[in-house]
């Protein structure tokens, strides 16, 4: 069963101004995370009472490492635990992406959407996969290394131009020579995954989209996280949390 | 010493225990992914239509100190989907089945519970207290006249006891209540949510695509404990009590309160496991203060 477990801190330090690297000791008896999946990490200070959904950057056994945004009061107050105490979060949640049998990934991100793509780069190399990132930050880079070491190239972009290619993530792949048929995985803000859309689609590139909504209880029981996918020629709405938040690209329709 | 004695009937339905799930707060599939269901009184499926509802556009979701505000609207696959997917999947296990009914007009609440009528359901919720649908849902709540109206015609055609789920969105609840009852209701369960609102102060929109939502959890119990008390003063039906439960001691205070049975909803949203939690906690205080029946429990109030 699913279940909600009570992680040891084992680290919890800034990577830049605002982006966090969480290291959790989890009790142990849950699947591993598979790439792409989610934490549910509970604040239960009663004034944060829902869940913060985040992103499973890497599994190492029973160490869990997240790396999130200190955005709003509810992960401001995540930034703010320190090394020994203790934080509930769920068992891994969400599809997560599919990886193909073979061939080249190329994974997509931008901002925190960057994170759970070292967990996917790991898999995809494990399977054998050629691997190649590319990713845009707003500014100050974070988890490059551990990307130089995880993928056969890394590739990178800041909005302001202070380091790497200057633009984002999608204007930087225009520059990459993409071999046929490579699958892309994405997650990142609207704009860049509209983008990232369309740029797949022209160049008939599968594409696999992980979604962000705001969330209520985040394992598929209140339907508050809902996006649209055009599926047959018919427009469904899927709970991001639960059918998602990976999404075949051709058919997630933004709004 | 054995447990207390927890089992209870409820509108002609006997139940193991007095806890359920709240309307909306439940899927039969993610819920049993925590917990056990079986081990529930009963559960309370999410609000379905004779047809499909697509329900709210996104953010449907805001927090708020000791809550939470919802705007979903209702979203649901309707009847057809709901006696195809969600009955057969709950009946491997052990617990009667309420429905929660949703419609906008006294017509599409007597259709689905036609289509309902020939399914394992077990009791009905009539649900006309949700404040983020435009038409039906609160409007049929809010006036004593209409809140019979549509009771009297779902009971009419209902093979099913009828709950009429209350809003607390109103001067005097137990003037609905009365009409309720007196419009042939077997049970009414309450509170639904109290309309909220909050503003993003970044881009100075309300934080919900839909202005306004349901406020829920914690913070609005002493507001449900209050509306359960004035309502059994002033019917005779049995009460399902609902609002900010989080606890066992939460659940024990609506059962002193007046009602006869409680139901877990924000609190499953904040903890997967929260229903079942809080049935053991509750067994736990009467274990500890010595009362071997819910009725027991329910005769020492001294209000």
């Amino acid at each position: 069963m699913k279940r909600i477990v009570t992680a040891k801190i084992a680290g919890n330090a800034p990577l830049t101004q605002d982006v966090f690297k969480l290291l959790l000791c989890l009790p142990g008896g849950d699947e591993p995370a598979r790439p792409g999946q989610f934490v549910n990490v509970y604040l239960n200070d009663g004034v944060h009472l829902l869940p913060r959904p985040i992103s499973v950057c890497r599994q190492e056994g029973s160490m869990l490492t997240l790396v999130y945004r200190a955005a709003g009061e509810g992960t401001r107050k995540m930034a703010a635990l320190q090394p020994g105490e203790t934080l509930r979060v769920s068992s891994p949640l969400g599809n997560g992406y599919a990886l193909p049998e073979r061939g080249h990934v190329l994974l997509v991100g931008g901002g925190v959407g960057v994170p759970p793509l070292l967990q996917t780069a790991y898999a995809a190399k494990a399977k054998g996969l050629r691997v190649t990132v590319a990713v845009g930050y707003r500014d100050a880079l974070f988890l490059e290394q551990e990307f130089r070491a995880a993928a056969d190239a890394f590739h990178f972009a800041t909005d302001d131009g202070s380091a790497g290619f200057h633009g984002n993530a999608v204007q930087l792949l225009e520059t990459l020579a993409l071999s046929e048929g490579t699958a892309v995985l994405a997650c990142g803000p609207k704009p860049m995954l509209r983008a990232l859309q369309r740029f797949c689609i022209e160049r008939a590139l599968p594409l696999q989209i992980s979604l962000e909504e705001r969330m209520g209880c985040g394992y598929g029981a209140c339907v508050g996280c809902v996006c649209k996918l055009r599926q047959n020629g018919a427009i469904v709405q899927k709970r991001v949390c639960k059918d998602g938040p990976v999404f075949d690209g051709s058919e997630v329709i933004f709004e | 010493m054995n447990g207390p004695d927890l089992r209870i009937s409820f509108a002609g339905l006997s139940l193991k225990n007095p806890v359920m799930t709240a309307s909306g707060t439940f899927a039969a599939r993610e819920s049993s992914e925590f917990y056990d269901i079986s081990r529930l009184g009963a559960v309370i499926t999410k609000g379905v239509a004779a047809e499909p509802w697509a329900g709210n556009p996104t953010p449907r979701i805001a927090e708020t100190y000791g809550g939470m505000l919802n705007a979903v609207g209702l979203q649901n696959p309707g009847a057809k989907a709901y006696i195809e997917k969600e009955l057969p999947y709950l009946a491997q296990y052990d617990v009667p089945v309420i429905a929660n009914l949703a419609g906008h007009s006294v017509e599409e609440y007597v259709a689905v519970t036609e289509l309902l009528n020939e399914t394992s359901v077990a009791m009905y919720e009539l649900n006309i207290s949700c404040p983020n649908v435009k038409e039906g849902g609160i409007g049929f709540g809010t006036d004593p006249r209409m809140a019979a109206r549509v009771t009297e015609a779902v009971k009419r055609a209902a093979k099913r006891p009828v709950m009429v789920k209350l809003t607390p969105n109103v001067t005097d609840i137990a003037a609905i209540a009365h009409a309720v009852e007196d419009a042939g209701a077997d049970a009414v369960s309450l509170i639904n949510t109290l309309l909220g609102m909050r503003i993003d102060l970044k881009t100075k929109r309300p934080l919900l695509a839909n202005g306004t939502g349901g406020f829920s959890g914690p913070a609005v119990k002493p507001v449900a404990i209050r509306m359960v008390y004035q309502v059994r003063r002033a019917v005779k039906l049995p009460i399902l009590g609902l609002g900010g439960i989080m606890t066992g001691e939460d659940a024990a205070e609506f059962l002193l309160a007046g009602a006869d049975a409680v139901a877990v909803g924000t609190a499953a949203l904040v903890n997967p496991t929260a229903p079942v939690d809080v049935l053991e906690e509750l067994s736990a205080f009467m274990r500890r203060e010595g009362y071997e029946s819910i009725a027991a429990l329910k005769a020492a109030f001294q209000g």
